[in-house]
């Protein structure tokens, strides 16, 4: 906007300019100096963000529907959310399901605002700070920063009140709907889960048969990794290592864990002060944490290509489906994702002969750590099925009035645990795991998954106890500059040779240490 | 002559020392056109700025107005590595970029001079598109034309030259080099455009007068179309500076900053402090330093146009 004013003016100034009087020069000089001056705080300004950002995008989803046939007072809730607009199949699915659950409601209108998961941070910041918050907001992370502003209400009371709830969250969703003990969300509709992903084509290439023995460990897989390393043209394993995308080190840092044990903090008696275990010289687990950092760096710059700092998740399927890549750590259920790359992609191992195979991330196991030498590993063993999202889907309630909240809550239940509108939305339009337990199940008796699916959803089933979202635990304010920059930048520099892998964990410890405030 | 003769005199010629209310009071209506506009600017320019000012001296975080904090957030700044390393490659930047726009812009408004009439318009339409294409746009654009695996350009480079290409966006200076060329390719129609305007404005008896006095082509540019294009290139360089200085969304597109934290630019880095790490005051110390850039700047090309003035007076 300010853009445009600025460049206005000094086209206009120029044409003063050109019709050759001096004095006009110095005023135009002036001004021209003026405007760029303001060209620069418009980046501030920008930046405090006023809130007029909040109209784009904002579908309205069949207002006219049956508010006139209660006799009560309608209501009308404003719907923020990202999931809607991952794929062009899911929009119409959740206009469709809106739809229905007004009418199910008879006096409820909502509203359905949506922004892409790197636009609804900001979007949602630009509307809270303007006083204008939408009623429901899938806003991840960031909600506990309204909660602990006063912004999000307590979210016991809703769910107190319903006879599921807690009980059949998953248990990535318990823990991230959490803070100190509180609920500060409504939980979140759906998961994904990092694993795994190798190129049948390329693995059996080098002699591998039977993946899930073969490739079950650390040791098993970094041998086969150096054997299409040497063999191939193609590079053995890439990290997904930009810091958005490197979950893919979230999901593999566990395995040198058993029972999902916490690598990065744990709790301590002070909740504000708790235990940072990377690079601590007095914890016992320093190794395991430090070790698996540290393998994720080597992987990188043995195996990866030198855009791996910069690689993110969504290259991976076209590399891999060209032959270029064999296998990374960043596989999700989404099968939807594959075929567009390629419309007849082959799921699963298919005799050696598949396109993409999806497996649970390696065990560390006790050889891993001199094969590798990473000594901090020699010795050690441990397993995790992969890292699970679901801080970045919760979905929280605003504060508004009664009526509003508890329509918002009705839509809540309704899209975690209606079947009209789980079951296709995540066993269909885009492959994920559903938010509430007991739903898993239901979605692998009605539909027939791909392999990828398939086996993610197993994973689940098989770690879902210990699986958590890296960072819901922590119970720290702080929980996404952590995760995000502290751990994953710093990680993402040393995969870019900016600092030395020896040195990675200390730096990531002194950033945190300093987040903290410890 | 007496005193009243000598204040009418000087009020005559505007020599008067006038109050702001004399002012105001000759000048109504002119007053009364600019109010709108000056009560908009108020409400959503200057009071943001005089806020975001404030916020400096606070720890404001996401969507909570925060208390004083006197300048922690400087010394934060001031102590903080990555923010020295994006202070300095966004001064690199901003100079690469600034240069580089003003060469290309004025090469392609010589060009579109030398074009006759008819396909010039359609010419100027092509060459100064870039400068009217969205900048994430134009980041995928980039993205995909230097793309190791499946870009335009490395497969030239290594099918027509045969020669190993260096990963554009990853390898060493690449990154850097990549960016500047991406953003001048990006802004340069602006230096056209303004270079294209001041060059129809050379009157063309000087160029028939410099010819018969045996002047070359060369010497013709140099003598007549440079000393004409001095005052445009100074609003252009202070007008790119300022841009350049809070470009973002194509740099974010291209690298986000990266590999690792490389190209970290202290746009990118103010989104990251403000949305990412969620600390808004933080985010708006750094805009201060980027206004602090541009601001010196300013006041240079201001100062180098007010010596150049002296020269003719």
């Amino acid at each position: 906007m300010s853009r445009i004013g600025t460049d206005g003016g000094a086209s206009s100034d120029h044409a003063d300019n050109e019709s050759g009087e001096n004095p006009s020069r110095r005023r135009f000089m002036r001004s021209a100096a003026a405007v760029s001056t303001v060209g620069a705080l418009g980046a501030l300004a920008g930046c405090t963000g006023g809130g007029e950002d909040n109209s784009g995008g904002g579908d309205d989803s069949g207002s006219d529907s049956g508010s006139d046939s209660s006799g009560s007072e309608s209501i009308t809730i404003d719907y923020l959310n990202a999931q809607a607009v991952e794929n062009s199949s899911t929009k119409a699915h959740f206009q469709e399901s809106l739809k229905s659950f007004e009418e199910k409601q008879g006096d409820v209108t909502v509203k359905l605002q949506t922004a892409s998961y790197g636009d609804i941070r900001s979007k949602l910041a630009s509307t809270v700070s303007s006083g204008n918050p939408p009623t429901m907001a899938e806003s991840g992370g960031g909600g506990l920063q309204f909660y602990l502003d006063g912004k999000v209400p307590d979210h016991s009371p809703f769910i107190e009140g319903t006879d599921r709830l807690p009980g059949d969250y998953t248990a990535a969703n318990l823990d991230s709907a959490q803070y100190r003990g509180e609920y500060w969300s409504a939980g979140g509709m759906r998961h994904t889960n990092s694993n795994l992903g190798i190129s049948p084509k390329l693995f059996s290439q080098v002699g591998v048969s039977d993946p899930f023995e073969e490739l079950s460990t650390w040791s098993g897989f970094l041998d086969a990794v150096e054997k299409i390393d040497e063999q191939t043209d193609a590079i053995g394993y890439e990290e997904t290592g930009v810091p958005g995308d490197l979950e893919s080190y979230w999901g593999y840092a566990r395995a040198a864990y058993t029972g999902g044990t916490d690598p990065w903090i744990r709790q301590s008696d002070d909740p504000d002060n708790p235990t940072i275990v990377v690079a601590n010289e007095d914890h016992e687990d320093q190794g395991k944490t430090d070790g698996m950092m540290k393998t994720c760096v080597k992987m990188a710059q043995e195996f990866s290509s030198e855009e791996s700092a910069q690689r993110g998740d969504e290259e991976i399927p076209s590399l891999m489906l060209t032959g270029k890549v064999a296998s990374f750590n960043y596989a999700v259920p989404t099968a939807n994702r594959w075929r567009a790359i390629k419309e007849d992609v082959q799921f699963g191992w298919n005799g050696g002969e598949g396109d993409f195979m999806l497996l649970p991330h390696p065990k560390v196991d006790a050889e891993f750590g001199s094969n590798f030498g990473i000594s901090e590993l020699e010795g050690v063993e441990g397993e995790h099925g992969g890292h699970m999202w679901a801080l970045e889907q919760q979905q929280t309630i605003f504060n508004a009035s009664d009526a509003e909240q508890n329509a918002a809550w009705d839509l809540n239940m309704f899209l975690l645990g209606d079947d009209e509108f789980v079951l296709p939305a995540w066993g269909e339009h885009y492959e994920a795991l559903p938010g509430l337990q007991p739903k898993l199940q239901r979605i692998l008796d009605e539909y027939e998954l791909a392999q990828s699916t398939e086996q993610a959803y197993k994973n689940t089933d098989t770690y879902g106890k210990q699986y958590a979202t890296t960072g819901a635990a922590w119970d720290v304010r702080d929980t996404d500059p952590i995760r995000w920059t502290d751990i994953n930048e710093t990680i993402s520099e040393a995969i870019a040779g900016q600092h030395s892998i020896e040195e990675t964990p200390s730096l990531v410890r002194s950033r945190i240490q300093d987040r903290l405030g410890q | 002559m007496s005193q009243e003769t000598a204040q009418r005199i000087r009020q005559k010629y505007g020599l008067e020392e006038t109050t702001l209310m004399d002012r105001v009071r000759e000048n109504w209506v002119g007053y009364l056109f600019i109010i709108p506009t000056f009560v908009m600017f108020t409400i959503l320019f200057y009071y943001p700025i005089v806020r975001g000012v404030y916020l400096t001296f606070t720890n404001t975080r996401l969507g909570q107005a925060g208390s004083f904090v006197g300048l922690e957030n400087y010394s934060w700044l001031l102590t903080n590595d990555l923010f020295h390393f994006a202070f300095g490659w966004t001064l690199a930047f901003v100079f690469g970029t600034t240069l580089l726009q003003l060469v290309i812009g004025l090469f392609a408004a010589l060009l579109l001079s030398e074009i006759r009439s008819g396909w010039r318009d359609w010419t100027s339409a092509i060459i100064m598109s870039p400068y009217f294409s969205a900048p994430l746009a134009g980041g995928v654009i980039w993205m995909w034309f230097l793309n190791n695996d499946f870009g335009m350009l490395p497969m030239i480079i290594s099918d027509l030259l045969g020669v190993e290409t260096p990963i554009f966006l990853a390898d060493g200076i690449w990154p850097y080099v990549s960016l500047i060329v991406a953003q001048s390719w990006h802004d340069y129609g602006y230096a056209g455009i303004i270079y294209a305007a001041a060059i129809v404005g050379i009157p063309r008896e000087q160029y028939e007068a410099a010819a018969l006095a045996g002047a070359g082509r060369l010497r013709r540019f140099r003598d007549v179309t440079l000393p004409h294009l001095v005052t445009p290139t100074i609003i252009i360089l202070a007008l790119r500076t300022a841009w350049n200085v809070a470009e973002f969304a194509q740099p974010f597109e291209l690298t986000g900053g990266g590999p690792g934290t490389r190209t970290m630019l202290m746009s990118i880095l103010t989104y990251e402090t403000a949305y990412v790490n969620l600390q808004f005051s933080r985010a708006y110390t750094l805009g201060m330093t980027m206004i602090l850039v541009s601001m010196t700047a300013a006041i240079f090309y201001v100062t180098v146009i007010k010596d150049e003035e002296d020269l003719y007076v």
